[in-house]
């Protein structure tokens, strides 16, 4: 039986609109994958930790500040384990973010105005890559 | 021979028309036309509809400032005066939104509508690790008398509306207001102020709550209640409808939820012996327009004033026309706006402000043409109160009152909209109300399933977003200028809130916050309106995050539920 991709999103803000990660978690269960709703996570160790304990494939954050947790997600991860979670992240990301969170090791950013397709897409495509190789 | 000739009646009129025209109806781009709620559209719409759906010109319409107020609220409406023009703002230090506000004033604003950061929205002070990151982010940071001083220096505050959206702190906002205007020398009697005091819609649809949902009530019941007796002309609760439709609900649903929200106020405050009659003259509503469904946004707003006027009357027994009229401040939705080509949105925002003045609205609020950038830039800004002043000045909208009342395309709307929303209403009766509503998780599913299923309409072009998923070009941003918080602001705000702890009477704050955590432990009929304690600690210098720590330590604090 194949097994189904696991996603843990969270807000790691205190910016309560939850509009925009509950239409992509919704989305990504539609797609098959196992969503784990995080909800408002204020601080880096605890998404590190949930993620972990989850054993999650994926972790998105729905941000439009704050970017220092992703920053801090990012540097934690690659110590986390040896299948490191994809770190996505969307929301209101200014271009100027969006470049700096992908040297720093987040995997893609989705910015206001991304479909859901792409999301779902890029998930299959990068964790069909990751099992081709393992 | 002309067919139509002869036509004894409309009805017969209708049928030779449609026999006459039958082969260009066929050449209709869509067999359905339907609106979001899944109203049919008709190919036109004559005296017969209105007929159909037994509409009543006095019952239904009546005349303006007259009940069921569907038309307008008042007699003259825009003839006695535009509307009042709004414009959500606030940077991050008190120095730089007095800056801000003076420039407004001088551009031809009348209101000052206080966008908070999210840590004063929280009761988080600057220093607070809550607080990391979002100090001055969306918004200002405004915690204390002091920094109101700082901010209003030099503004003409018996003059200007002081709007604010504070919602799980309103409380101490309207005391900080009413200490301010006090220190100032200026009368509560002559203050204009409005209140975003909804906290039942931050636990369904916005997210900032702090308190559990019964102490949170006792709030918005206290300030109710003291404003009514003591500040005649502040609103001190704007119930909103906005935040549901941003949320993803459509317009049954964003207004049915709202007047929930009203009737769970109504009951507590009647629960606690307060006249309702005395505190409904002071209610507004924050609603949501936009150029998209045009229309169906007029409609909606009018259906909102009948229906309130309704349950105002008939649900609740009133007595005063005064709290029957549903007085609007309409913020126009951000989410209808587009990151693609930018500029477009400027006539999205031209075209939403005509919705909301043909809809009859008291106060008036764009989004920016950068909302989908970040927080609006000043010239952005600027631009939305002259856009507003172009729809006012120049049109001649405003010299009749409700110049499409009785349009018959648009009462079927009216009805057709007042009918399931009253629906909708009547099953969160059946829940057992928007409490147990918002507990069981309905108005938020019912809005998050929404959102989704307007997601990939727009994914798949049956909404059509102009720049967006059509007409698209290259890579196109027009040169928004985003505008970004100084990284410095959170150590100025830091240092600011340190200084004010140093200077002030620390036992005299001392004081007045154990004088609240001992209030705000017994019932109300125990101690009573909590209003007084919360202008004596602002009155001190405490600042909205120690009074808010002082409040959780009594109350505790709403844990988000797992919605999904």
């Amino acid at each position: 039986m194949e097994t189904k991709i696991r996603v843990l999103t969270v807000r790691p803000s205190l910016d309560g609109h939850w509009r925009g990660l509950a239409v992509v978690s919704a989305a990504l269960r539609d797609a098959g994958m196992e969503v784990i709703y995080g909800g408002t996570a204020l601080n880096a160790d605890e998404i590190t930790n949930a993620a972990l304990q989850e054993d999650v494939d994926v972790i998105g954050l729905s941000m439009y500040g704050r970017f220092g947790i992703a920053y801090k997600v990012a540097r934690q991860l690659p110590k986390m384990h040896s299948n490191r979670p994809l770190l996505l992240v969307g929301g209101t990301v200014p271009p100027t973010e969006v470049d700096s969170l992908k040297a720093a090791g987040v995997d893609e950013v989705f910015s206001a105005g991304s479909s859901l397709d792409s999301i779902v897409e890029y998930i299959f495509a990068k964790c069909a890559d990751r099992a081709k190789n393992e | 021979m002309n067919p139509m000739a002869g036509a004894a009646t409309l009805q017969d009129a209708l049928e030779s028309w449609a026999r006459l025209h039958d082969k260009e109806f066929h050449s209709e781009t869509k067999t359905r036309f339907v609106t979001d709620e899944g109203l049919e559209v008709q190919r036109v719409y004559t005296p017969l509809d209105l007929e159909a759906k037994g509409f009543d010109y006095l019952r239904d319409l009546n005349l303006p400032g007259e009940y069921p107020f569907t038309r307008s609220i008042t007699p003259t409406l825009y003839r006695s005066g535009l509307w009042r023009i709004s414009q959500y703002s606030g940077y991050a230090t008190p120095p730089e939104c007095n800056a801000l506000w003076k420039a407004q004033i001088q551009s031809g604003l009348n209101t000052i509508y206080i966008a908070y950061d999210l840590p004063t929205q929280l009761g988080y002070d600057p220093d607070r690790d809550e607080a990391r990151g979002e100090v001055g982010r969306v918004g200002a940071s405004l915690v204390s008398l002091r920094d109101w001083e700082v901010a209003f220096d030099g503004i003409d505050i018996d003059e200007t509306i002081i709007s604010q959206v504070l919602n799980a702190p309103a409380a101490i906002g309207i005391a900080m207001h009413l200490a301010y205007a006090r220190k100032r020398g200026v009368r509560w009697q002559n203050l204009k102020g409005v209140m975003q005091n909804d906290v039942l819609k931050e636990y369904s649809a916005r997210g900032n709550y702090i308190f559990p949902p019964e102490p949170a009530l006792r709030l918005v019941v206290d300030s109710l209640a003291f404003c009514a007796d003591n500040v005649p002309n502040y609103h001190p609760m704007t119930v909103c409808s906005y935040h549901y439709s941003e949320q993803g609900a459509d317009r049954v649903s964003e207004i049915a939820f709202a007047l929930a929200d009203a009737i769970a106020y109504l009951e507590a405050a009647r629960e606690r012996g307060v006249d309702l009659d005395r505190i409904c003259p002071h209610l507004m509503w924050l609603t949501s327009h936009q150029h998209y469904r045009f229309f169906d946004e007029i409609a909606k707003l009018r259906a909102l004033r009948k229906l309130w006027a309704t349950i105002t009357k008939e649900r609740f027994g009133l007595n005063n026309p005064e709290s029957m009229r549903c007085k609007i401040y309409s913020a126009e939705s951000g989410t209808s706006l587009c990151k693609e080509q930018p500029f477009n949105n400027i006539a999205r925002i031209a075209i939403a402000t005509l919705a909301a003045a043909l809809a009859g609205v008291q106060i008036i609020d764009l989004r920016t043409y950068d909302e989908q950038w970040g927080i609006p830039s000043k010239e952005a800004e600027l631009l939305g109160v002259r856009i507003q002043q172009i729809v006012g000045y120049e049109t001649g909208i405003a010299d009749t009152v409700d110049p499409l009342g009785g349009a018959y395309y648009l009462e079927s709307l009216v009805a057709d909209l007042e009918k399931l929303i009253k629906k909708e209403l009547d099953h969160i009766d059946r829940l057992g109300g928007m409490l147990r509503a918002i507990e069981l998780g309905y108005p938020q599913r019912k809005s998050i399933d929404h959102a989704c299923q307007v997601q990939r309409q727009v994914e798949d072009s049956d909404i059509v977003r102009v720049g967006h998923n059509r007409f698209r070009e290259r890579e196109d941003t027009n040169g928004v200028h985003v505008y970004r918080a100084a990284p410095q602001v959170e150590e100025i705000r830091v240092r600011d809130v340190t200084e004010l702890r140093r200077t002030r009477d620390a036992a005299a704050v001392e004081r007045a916050l154990d004088a609240i955590r001992a209030a705000a432990a017994e019932s109300p009929a125990q101690s009573g309106n909590l209003m007084p304690y919360l202008i004596e600690a602002v009155e001190a210098y405490a600042t909205c995050g120690e009074i808010c720590t002082a409040l959780r330590q009594v109350w505790g604090e709403f844990k988000e539920p797992a919605l999904l």
